[in-house]
This record gives structure tokens, C-alpha cells and sequence, in this order.
């Protein structure tokens, strides 16, 4: 089943001679719990297409749908809400609030819903992301990949319908890229979390089940990976 | 130019922005306070001026008796270059006058002949023809050209000359020196010519004043002993009064080239001198140049020379520039700090990457200074020049108001720009710029490379921030604590609170500049509302019409005192004096004649003498109507009533501590030092009939009705203003005489007394005058348990909200109101009441108006009146009126400039800080908002975190201007007392509401920005 469908995507920044079309007429769909790896050069398009998706920013023209729904027929309160609960995004520079600890870094979400906080799930991530023992560390306290471990503990807390992970690996050491890939994988293999990933790291890329090239906003390559 | 320099010229021109705003912030500090010093030396140049003008430029009078040394010794100090110019007046004889002509020009015309540039030295400039060149020219004061006969230049006047010698009085021997001759109008004599002996027949000098044993005191008089005759040709008038030219005796007659036998007496050298800093060093000099003479130091113009620093207003001057300049250099310091700060922080990233590519420390330290520094070259040289510009414009506007209100008309007020000024307005701003700098400087060479290129430079958390996060994550704790905000505000509420607690800065900056926008704009509330007050005050009471005549005959069986409590009735609105009522007993040694004294006698020779002075001033009213151009407005009689009030119909004003003229005694009514105003009928019928009385009711004179005042002025403890003092209608009981052993009681004070007879509290002290009194006092009290008293009541029909205009408007204690028509009847204890007529006057002619009436009442009283007339003067409430409206404006202008200059460098800081605090913070928003932040719940995290702000900003920021407040206060009442230190909340209200306005425009805008930027923009923001 199809959780997420793009079609006729188009994103031009900037108006008359400046204008650059970032993406361009971009469509593909994502099966639940499929891992798509999106890779391209930089300037490419690939990250304007993760925003998209991810609802933080709004299509010049086309669609996105998530578990059926179109993304961007929401407002703008709307589009919040989908954010917090349909939607888990990583960063390469892991974009914690500084002020806010481990465990609320990563319930945050639940808590700008106004939700309780599953304590369980949060034991279970806090213990698969090897992050016990740190709950009350602020971000500064953190190491560079304890710190993208809060940051997809925090993208998988709410279980949203995707993960959309940005260059997670792209300011980590071969080590930890290593150990965060295989947290993505993992999560993705046993919680059939739907993810997709950018990366340039081939080696990484070769770990999804399906490799997206994107060039110049367009989509160039569609590969899937059998095993 | 090394590439630093080039760095940070473009850094600066890259934040066109931010570079602009922050050199008009320099701009602002050097224009502020190039304006403030520029005022200062301004007023300083025009008093010096006006000072000169008035007095000349003289510095010191040294004084002798043999002119040839003395101007031998002044030649020698020219030389050594210890006195610059010198001029030099000697006696040269005292001209008689006839009878007539000393009622225009004084007891002698003073004869000085001058040698030396007077004009200058001295001000003696003639206003009219010019001054004598050869012997036998004269030029006189101007009086004369208009006086008796008028003399005009041309003509030519001949004096009997002569010496004046001194007489013992009658009954009177011995001798005095110099120094115990009592100064009876003119100056006396210096320290040298103290010790002289004045003995029978001595010569004096035109140091030693008109001797009158019967009004000094003294034991001699003196006598003009004729020499001989002179004739002058008059070659001149002068009609300004400079020091040089006036005596107790008369206004002097200058000529020059005198033959020597006609110089006698004393020689005055005037001299100026270059390069001193200070009185001790003018008196040195002076010391040096002529040892051991007498000197006079030129006070008036050492202090604007700024020679002289001491003397009450000039303190008060320099005291409130004083607290301006720290003020204005405070809020500077904040607005360019803030600049600077907020610029260095955007640029983290930029200073990381300059670090990483090999800047050292100091590099960066320098680039941030060379960046203020080029701020400064720019900003300082034009603020110097809007500063100048902007007291061009002001003073353009308001010099002429500003020069009248110093006296100073003549020489104007104009811009006077001293170097030294505009120097320390440049230093102080550098020196400003630099310390703001400072911290931004350190901070910026203190970067870490990583953090910075990586973005994490905000790191933002506290250590306590820390520890608190640690003990949040426990999972009962988890998201919980959210407290009134949490509930108000939500999650975007809790989420504020967190950052407050555990964040760095928390809105530091923010805070402190709302904290500052409090200071700042109450400092100029203070300043305003002390201002205001005082020229509130100064503006008092008015009387109606344009001009008044203000008259009061003395009962010449009272010894002493009369003449100055005609001055304090006429001054003030009536009752102002305690001791005016009863102020003293009418013929008792005719009284006497009949018997033992009675009480009842006393009261009836009161009231006959009351009504024969009524009948007087009615007359001498019909005679002053016909005076031209005088519009008679109406007149009436007051003074001064001591009351007993019951407590029912007493306002508050006397229920408050230190309450005006009386309080309550120990069996509950009040004891009230009060005024009765006896209304012409007229006048009084109108009042009735517009209280809906009729005026018939008044009329009977067995039984005394009048209107009550409800409001008085008075000071409630904080400010003079308007009080409550007759609340209710009522009877209360006029003290009308006392008698005390068979002597009649002079008159009453209300006192407060710990030990009364009757417990503590407010009583009537009966006091006889006695002249001569053990404690040389000139009244001794009597026990009240001793003394008859007599009482009249008078009942209080209605209480007026306000007096009739006639009334005077406003008195500074309990105001009855009764017809002209009981004066026949009852003076209800006042002896002599004060007469004041109101008239109004064509406009700008009051004062000569006002003269003509004096004139016309002073005739009248002296061929009608059988009485003696203790006190007769004029008021001018037209011409006061006027002056305090220009005043009042003056003020006003001034305090509104300052006011808005200040708001806006108020409102221009907490703009910058509140803005910023949010833009710097926009990726930490936009990481919240990518993970569901919803814009309400954005929006009430920022207005939670700004209530914060506002919280810290406000405690301290409104008890950093109560002791503004406070030192302004100080500076003001240190030369004008009476002012009660009192806080602006009219201003705080403001203060609060522009600051909260500040914030909100500033969170809309800095919210907007931040909602502007794409989350995506935002979260990628490269930190370089």
C-alpha cells in the first residue's frame, strides 16, 4: 500500500531572471514501510523534496500525499498538528533545543500535542538508542552522534507515518554514521517504520530498499534493491 | 590594510542595516550631550553677559585713601602683568539738594570722578548724550532728565558741594568705628577702614552709608558741611544701576579731570585680570598687587566666569546637567552596546571561520574595536553638529523667553559654543562607544571554532539550566510544573518558562532595556513634574484684574513690626501671618482713662476703629475709579481671624500631619488661624445670589453670616495644591480680644501644644508684643488659663466651592466672606485690615496703570486719611501672569524635548533588544515549529517569555528611577526649598504603557521576521 505519493511536484524559489526551479515535475510513491535513500549531488533538490514531503515548507505547484491526504490542502494550524504526528524529521545538525533535555527533546512532539507520553515507548527508544543514563543532558552535554540519536529518538517517538531524515550521517565519523544507519535500518525493519533518507554516502544508500537519484530538481534514476 | 581591516569594513558595509542604526546611536550620545553641555555654557555666557552688562567687567575694587600710591601700585601691577585694565572713581564731594529734589534723587548727590574705560569696567554707559571728557562736565543719573524741573544735556546745573560730617543724636555720646556703623543703604566700609574711628565731626567717606541714629540704631547722624558751589554742564544721562554708581545716599554724578582740592575721600581702583581659576586666586593676586588694602570681589561675575563655582543655583544647574549627562551617557551606553552586541553575536560564525583560518584573539578584538571606532569617526563629528544644531534651533525659539526669565533681555540668549564642550561630548561618546564595545569585543575573540562553524553556537542553556534539566527528566516530572503560565499559555507557556529558567541570557538584554526605557522616561517625569511644580508654585494664587492696589494703615501705639507684616499680607493670599491677627490693641492708654478695662470696651474701640478705616478705603475707592484707564473690578478688606471651628465642618487639610495654620484641641473642635473678607456689597450680593441665598439674610449686623471657602491651598505632604478645609456649614467663633491682667492681649497664635491645659493638641497662644523683651523676641506669650477672652460667633451660611474671583480665588487657610456692610458694626478682631483693590488695565500698560493708582492712593491717604499708612504698594498680576506663562512654556518645552528624546532612545533600545533576542533565536523556532509547533503556540510562548521580560524589567527599572528621581530632586530643592520629593506616576503609567507598546510592536515585528523566514531557510541557516 502506497503511504506516500508525490506527483507533479514543482518548487521554483525566487520570481523572474533569478528564479530556480529546485524541483521539477517530480512524482514517485513510497510503500509502507519501505526505506528509500534519495541521493544526488548538492544543490540537486534532494532536501527541498524532503520539506516538502515533511510539511515545513509549501509546493509551487503538484501534491503531497500522506496516508491518503493531501499535505498541503491543511492550514497552516493544520499543517503544525500533521507535523507532530504524521511526520519525523532528522537533521544533519541534529537541531535539538538547547534548553530542553534528552527526554523532552524527544517527547516534545507528544507534548506540543498535549499528549501524555507513552512512558513505555520512550523506555524502549531510550534503551534502543543507548541513551540511558542521559536523559537529563542537555544537548551541549551530548556527543555528535548521541546527540542525532535524540533527534531520530524524537522523529520516532510519535511512530508518525514517515521518517524523513536529512543527511543524518552527513556531520558523524564513519562510527557513528555506521551506528545510526543501523538504528535507521533497525527501526525501520522492526517497527516497519517507513523512512526516507537523504544521503551521498554511497555505502548508506546501499542499505535501503530503494535508491532515488535526483539531478537539476528531476528525478534520474528509481532503483529498488533486491536482497 | 591588512585583511582584518578589510574584513571589517565590509562586515560593516555588508550590515547596512545594523551599522546605520548603530552610528545613529552615536549620533545620538554625542548630539545629546553636545546639546546639554552646550546649554550649560549658553546660560553660563548669557549670565555672564547680562552680568557685565549690568555691573561690568571689573573683577576686584581695591580701595584707598591716597589715589597716588594706590594708582602707583595699579601701574606697577599692569606691568608685572598681575591686573589687566584698571579704572579708577574718586570722591570728589557730595552735591546738597533741596527738599524737592531729594524726594526724587535721594539725600545728596554723590559726586565720582572717573578716570579709565568705566564703560566697560565699571557699565557706566550713557543712555543718553555721552560721557565728560574735560573738567566741569557732568553726566547724571537719568531721574534727572524727568524729575522736578528735567534737565537735559546741554544744560548746565550748579550744587552747593560740601562734606558730610558726622553728628552725635541727640542725647547720645561716644564714638563707633567703621565696622559697628550699622549699613543703612549703602555699603559700608572694608576690613582697612573698620577699625577708623568715627567721632564727632569726622569726614566720611561714600563708604560709610547715610547715618540716621533714629533708623539705624546708631548713635550719630550726619550733616552736610558746604564747601563751596560747582557748576557742570551737563553732558550726560545713564539709566542703568551698575555697583559703581549707586549709595544709600543717591545715584552718583560722574565727571573726570577734577582739580585736585575738589578730591577728597575715598578712591576706588576697578581692575580685571587674566588667568585665574579661582576666587582664592583672584584674592591672591589681588593680595600681591596692592598689600594690605581693602578689596570687593566681583562675585556675581566670578561665578559665570566659572570662576566662582559655589552658590546655590549655580549648583542646582550643574547638579540637574549632571544627572542628565549620566543618564543620557546610561541610555547610550545601553543602545550602542546593544548594537554592537547583537552585531557580534550574528556574526559568531563569520569570527569562527576567521579563527579557524588563523585570526588570533587579538585580531578579532581589533577588528570588533576598529569597527567602533569607525563607527565613532563617523558618528561623533555629526553629532556634535546636530547637538549645535539642534540648540540653534531651540534656543531660536525659546532664547528670548529664557533671557527674560534670567533677567538677562538685553543681551539675549544666545548659542555659546565652548571647545572644551564639545570635547568632552566627543571623549564621553568615544569613551561611551569603546566600553560598549568592549564586552562584544572579548566575547567575540572568545569563539570556539567548532561551535561556531558547526551552528552550535548557541549554546544557550545555563549551568543551573543544567542541573534543572537533569532533575526534569524523571518521569513523573516529565513536562509537568507548568504552573500559571502552563495554564495560560499552554505548552507554548511551559516551553517559556523553561527557556527562562534554564537559558543564559534569559532576555538579559531585553530586560535591561526595558528597565532603562522605565529610568529614562521617569527621569524626565521627575524633571518635568519638579519643574512644573515649581513654577506652579512660583505662579500661586491669583488675584483678579490686571492690577491691584494693595494698602494697610499701622496703629502707631504698636511698636515695631507693622511694616513687615503689611509686606506678608500683601504678598500672600490673607492669614499667612499667624501674628497679623489683632496685631495689636487699639488705644488701650485711652481706654484706660475710663476705668478698669473690659473686655467689651476693647471689642467696641476694635470695631469703631474697623469702621472708620472702612469708611476710609470706600472713599478712597471712589477716588482710585476715577483714575484713567484704571477698569475698577471691585476691592475688599481682610485679615486675619484666629477661629474655632467645630469639628463637623473641618476639611481634611487640617486633619493631616503638619496641617496648614491650626488642628484639632483637645475637646475636638479645631483651632484655626483663618481670614475674613469683608466683600464690597455689591459684590458679596452676587456671590449670595449665585449660592441661590438672599443677600438679606447677610444684613444683620446682631448677627454676623458669611459664605465659607471650601478650598485653600496648602501642601498635603507631597505637592502645594488645593485642599479641603471648610466641608459643612456651621458657627464658628471669631476671637475677637483678649485681656490678660487688665492689659489687652496683642493677639493670638495657634500652636500646638504637647501640655495644654486641657491635654495635648492645637490651642490659641495669646501673646503681648514687648519690643524689649528678656528673649529679646518682640512678643511674649501669656498662659491662656490667665487670659478673658471674647468671642463672637459667626455663622457659616453656605461653603462656596470656589472663592469669587474678587476674593483672591484661593487663601492658605479658612476663608469667611462677609458684606462691606458689617465693617460699620464688627471687625471681628482684625485691627487694621488690609485694603486691596482690583482694577483691570489696557494691555501691556498694568504696571503704569498699576503706578498711577499707587500714586493716586499714597495722595489720598496722605491728605484724607487720619491714619498712618504703614504699607502701600502695587501688584502687577498682568505683568506676573504673563511672566510665568513664558516661564511655565519654557519648561514645558524643555521637558517635552526631553521626554521625547528620551523615549525615543527608550523605545529605539528595547526595539533593537527585544527584536533581536527573537531573530537570534529563529533556527531554535524553527527546529520547534518542523516538529509540530503550531503558531498559536508559538505566539504564546513569545508573549509569555515578553511578560517575563517585562516582569524582571520593571522592579528594578522603577527602583533605579525612584532614585533618580530622588537625586533630581535633591538637585532641584538644593536652592528651592518647599518642594516635597514626590514620584511621577502619572509618568510611570506612561512609561509602563510606551514600554509595553515598545515590546508589543517589537515581538509583532521580530515575530513576523521570524515567521517570514522558511522553516527550511531558517533550519539550514549556515552560521556562516
Amino acid at each position: 500500500m502506497d503511504i506516500l505519493t508525490v506527483s507533479h511536484l514543482t518548487k521554483i524559489y525566487g520570481e523572474g531572471e533569478a528564479a530556480t526551479r529546485a524541483l521539477d515535475d517530480v512524482s514517485f510513491s513510497v510503500q509502507e514501510g519501505e526505506f528509500v535513500a534519495i541521493v544526488g549531488s548538492s544543490g540537486s533538490g534532494k532536501s527541498t523534496l524532503l520539506h516538502l514531503i515533511g510539511g515545513v515548507d509549501r509546493p509551487t505547484s503538484g501534491h503531497v500525499l500522506l496516508n491518503g491526504a493531501d499535505v498541503y490542502a491543511r492550514s497552516d494550524e493544520e499543517l503544525a498538528v500533521f507535523r507532530r504526528r504524521e511526520v519525523g524529521l532528522v537533521y544533519q545538525f541534529y537541531n535539538l533545543v538547547p534548553v530542553l533535555n534528552v527526554v523532552e527533546n524527544m517527547t516534545l512532539p507528544v507534548a506540543l500535542d498535549g499528549r501524555t507520553v507513552n512512558q513505555d515507548r520512550l523506555g524502549g527508544l531510550l534503551d534502543r538508542l543507548g541513551l540511558r543514563g542521559r536523559e537529563g543532558h542537555l544537548p551541549r552535554q551530548l556527543s555528535g552522534g548521541q546527540q542525532q540519536r535524540v533527534a531520530i529518538g524524537r522523529a520516532l517517538m510519535n511512530a508518525p507515518a514517515v521518517v524523513l531524515a536529512d543527511e543524518p550521517t552527513g556531520n558523524l565519523d564513519t562510527a557513528n554514521s555506521r551506528e545510526i544507519m543501523q538504528l535507521l535500518r533497525d527501526s525501520n525493519r522492526d517497527f516497519g517504520q517507513t523512512m526516507v533518507v537523504i544521503t551521498h554516502d554511497e555505502e548508506i544508500a546501499l542499505a535501503a530498499d530503494r535508491i532515488i537519484a535526483v539531478e537539476d530538481g528531476r528525478i534520474v534514476r528509481d532503483e529498488r534493491i533486491r536482497r | 590594510m591588512n585583511a582584518m581591516t578589510t574584513f571589517t569594513i565590509k562586515s560593516l558595509r555588508a550590515n547596512k542595516v545594523r551599522t546605520l542604526v548603530t552610528i545613529a546611536g552615536v549620533v545620538l550620545a554625542a548630539a545629546l550631550l553636545t546639546a546639554v553641555l552646550t546649554s550649560y555654557t549658553s546660560l553660563q555666557a548669557m549670565l555672564y553677559e547680562a552680568e557685565t552688562r549690568m555691573a561690568g567687567t571689573w573683577m576686584a575694587e581695591v580701595q584707598g585713601d591716597d589715589f597716588d600710591a594706590l594708582a602707583s601700585e595699579a601701574r606697577e601691577a599692569q606691568a608685572a602683568g598681575q591686573v589687566n585694565d584698571v579704572a579708577y572713581l574718586r570722591d570728589a564731594g557730595f552735591g546738597e539738594l533741596t527738599e524737592q529734589q531729594q524726594n526724587y534723587f535721594g539725600r545728596y548727590l554723590p559726586l565720582a570722578d572717573f578716570s579709565g574705560d568705566i564703560e566697560t569696567l565699571c557699565s557706566l554707559r550713557p543712555s543718553e548724550g555721552r560721557l565728560p571728557e574735560k573738567a566741569g562736565e557732568i553726566m547724571l543719573f537719568d531721574t534727572w532728565r524727568t524729575a522736578g524741573d528735567g534737565v537735559e544735556v546741554g544744560d548746565t546745573i550748579t550744587v552747593p558741594v560740601g562734606e558730610r560730617v558726622a553728628v552725635l543724636a541727640p542725647g547720645r555720646t561716644g564714638s563707633m568705628t567703621h565696622g559697628e556703623v550699622p549699613a543703612s543703604g549703602g555699603f559700608v566700609g572694608g576690613m582697612e577702614a573698620a577699625e577708623d574711628e568715627i567721632a564727632e565731626g569726622t569726614v566720611l567717606d561714600s563708604s560709610i552709608g547715610y547715618l540716621d541714629a533714629a533708623l539705624d540704631g546708631g548713635i550719630f547722624n550726619e550733616e552736610l558741611r558746604v564747601t563751596g558751589e560747582r557748576t557742570y554742564t551737563v553732558v550726560g544721562f545713564y539709566d542703568n544701576i551698575p555697583y559703581a554708581a549707586s549709595h544709600g545716599f543717591g545715584m552718583t554724578a560722574f565727571t573726570c579731570d577734577s582739580p585736585d582740592d575738589e578730591l577728597t575721600g575715598l578712591n576706588r581702583a576697578y581692575v580685571t585680570m587674566a588667568g585665574v581659576g579661582s576666587t582664592a586666586a583672584v584674592e591672591q593676586r589681588i593680595e600681591e598687587a596692592f598689600p594690605d588694602r581693602y578689596a570687593e570681589l566681583h562675585m556675581g561675575l566670578l561665578r559665570y566666569m566659572g570662576v566662582r563655582t559655589d552658590g546655590a543655583i549655580w549648583d542646582t544647574f550643574f547638579n540637574i546637567a549632571a544627572v542628565l549627562a549620566v543618564v543620557i551617557i546610561v541610555a547610550c551606553v545601553s543602545l550602542i552596546y546593544n548594537a554592537f552586541a547583537i552585531s557580534v553575536a550574528e556574526r559568531t560564525g563569520q569570527f569562527g571561520l576567521l579563527a579557524s583560518v588563523g585570526a588570533s584573539r587579538r585580531q578579532l578584538r581589533r577588528a570588533v574595536a576598529l569597527e567602533a571606532l569607525i563607527v565613532a569617526a563617523i558618528g561623533v563629528p555629526l553629532g556634535l553638529v546636530v547637538g549645535i544644531g539642534g540648540c540653534t534651533v531651540t534656543f531660536a525659539a525659546l532664547g528670548p523667553s529664557l533671557a527674560t526669565i534670567f533677567g538677562a533681555a538685553e543681551v539675549g540668549f544666545n548659542l555659546s559654543v565652548a571647545p572644551w564642550a564639545l570635547a568632552v561630548a566627543a571623549g564621553l561618546t568615544v569613551a561611551t562607544v569603546l566600553f560598549s564595545v568592549f564586552v562584544p569585543a572579548w566575547r567575540a575573540s572568545r569563539v570556539n571554532v567548532i561551535d561556531a562553524l558547526r551552528g552550535n553556537q548557541s549554546a544557550r542553556a545555563s549551568k543551573r539550566g543544567a542541573a534543572r534539566a537533569a532533575r526534569a527528566a524523571n518521569p513523573a516530572k516529565l513536562w509537568r510544573g507548568r504552573g500559571i503560565a502552563g495554564r495560560v499559555f499552554g505548552m507554548g507557556g511551559l516551553l517559556a518558562r523553561i527557556n527562562e529558567k534554564r537559558g543564559a541570557s534569559k532576555g538579559m538584554a531585553a530586560s535591561v532595556s526595558l528597565a532603562l526605557a522605565i529610568v529614562l522616561l521617569m527621569t524626565a517625569g521627575s524633571l518635568s513634574t519638579f519643574l512644573g511644580t515649581l513654577t506652579k508654585v512660583a505662579g500661586g494664587p491669583v488675584d483678579a484684574g490686571d492690577v491691584g492696589v494693595v494698602a494697610m494703615f499701622s496703629d502707631d501705639t504698636a511698636p515695631g513690626g507693622d511694616g513687615a507684616e503689611g509686606a506678608d499680607a500683601a504678598g500672600n493670599a490673607p492669614g499667612a501671618e499667624g501674628a497679623d491677627a489683632g496685631a495689636a490693641d487699639a488705644n488701650p492708654a485711652a481706654l484706660a482713662d475710663d476705668g478698669p478695662l473690659t473686655l467689651e470696651a476693647v471689642v467696641e474701640a476694635r470695631n469703631a476703629r474697623f469702621a472708620e478705616e472702612a469708611t476710609v478705603y470706600g472713599k478712597a475707592w471712589e477716588v482710585l475709579k476715577t483714575t484713567p484707564d484704571a477698569e475698577p473690578v471691585g476691592w475688599r478688606l481682610d485679615g486675619g481671624v484666629p477661629l474655632i471651628v467645630p469639628e463637623a465642618m473641618v476639611g481634611d487639610a487640617f486633619k493631616a500631619d503638619g496641617a496648614l495654620h491650626g488642628g484639632q484641641m483637645a475637646d475636638g473642635s479645631f483651632a484655626v488661624m483663618g481670614s475674613v473678607v469683608y466683600l464690597e456689597d455689591a459684590a458679596f450680593d452676587r456671590c449670595v445670589a449665585d449660592a441661590g441665598l438672599n443677600p438679606a439674610d447677610f444684613r444683620d449686623p446682631t448677627e454676623p453670616r458669611a459664605l465659607g471657602v471650601g478650598k485653600a491651598y496648602g501642601n498635603n505632604g507631597a505637592v502645594y495644591e488645593l485642599l479641603d478645609v471648610l466641608t459643612a456649614t456651621g458657627t464658628v467663633q471669631a476671637l475677637t480680644a483678649g485681656l490678660y491682667e487688665g492689659e489687652v492681649v496683642s493677639g493670638f497664635a495657634v500652636a500646638y501644644e504637647a501640655d495644654g491645659a486641657n491635654g495635648a493638641g492645637f490651642g490659641f497662644v495669646p501673646y503681648v508684643f514687648e519690643p524689649n523683651g528678656a528673649d529679646g523676641g518682640m512678643t511674649r506669650n501669656l498662659d491662656p488659663a490667665d487670659v478673658e477672652t471674647a468671642t463672637t460667633p459667626v455663622e457659616v451660611v453656605a461653603v462656596l466651592n470656589e472663592a469669587p474671583e474678587l476674593v483672591g480665588m484661593y487663601g492658605e487657610s479658612v476663608q469667611l466672606i462677609v458684606p462691606m456692610s458689617l465693617a460699620a458694626t464688627h471687625s471681628l478682631g482684625i485691627i487694621d485690615p488690609t485694603f486691596r483693590a482690583s482694577f483691570d488695565a489696557p494691555e501691556g500698560r498694568s504696571g503704569e496703570v498699576g503706578d498711577d493708582l499707587v500714586n493716586a492712593a499714597g495722595t489720598f491717604f496722605h491728605d484724607e486719611a487720619p491714619f498712618e499708612v504703614a504699607f502701600l504698594a502695587m501688584n502687577d498680576y498682568a505683568g506676573d501672569v504673563a511672566s510665568n506663562q513664558t516661564l511655565a512654556m519654557v519648561v514645558n518645552v524643555f521637558c517635552l524635548l526631553f521626554t521625547v528624546i528620551l523615549a525615543l532612545i527608550a523605545m529605539a533600545n528595547v526595539f533593537n533588544t527585544v527584536t533581536n533576542g527573537l531573530i537570534l533565536r529563529r533556527r531554535e523556532f524553527a527546529v520547534m515549529r518542523s516538529v509540530g509547533l503550531s503558531n498559536r503556540q508559538f505566539r504564546a510562548m513569545i508573549v509569555d517569555e515578553c511578560v517575563a521580560w517585562c516582569a524582571r524589567g520593571l522592579v528594578p527599572g522603577v527602583l533605579l528611577s525612584l532614585l533618580v528621581s530622588w537625586l533630581l530632586w535633591v538637585a532641584v530643592s538644593g536652592s528651592l526649598s518647599g518642594l516635597s520629593f514626590m514620584v511621577p506616576w502619572a509618568y510611570v503609567a506612561l512609561a509602563f504603557a510606551m514600554t509595553a507598546a515598545a515590546v508589543g510592536i517589537s515581538v509583532a515585528y521580530g515575530m513576523h521576521r521570524c515567521k517570514a523566514d522558511n522553516v527550511v531557510e531558517a533550519l539550514r541557516m549556515d552560521s556562516v
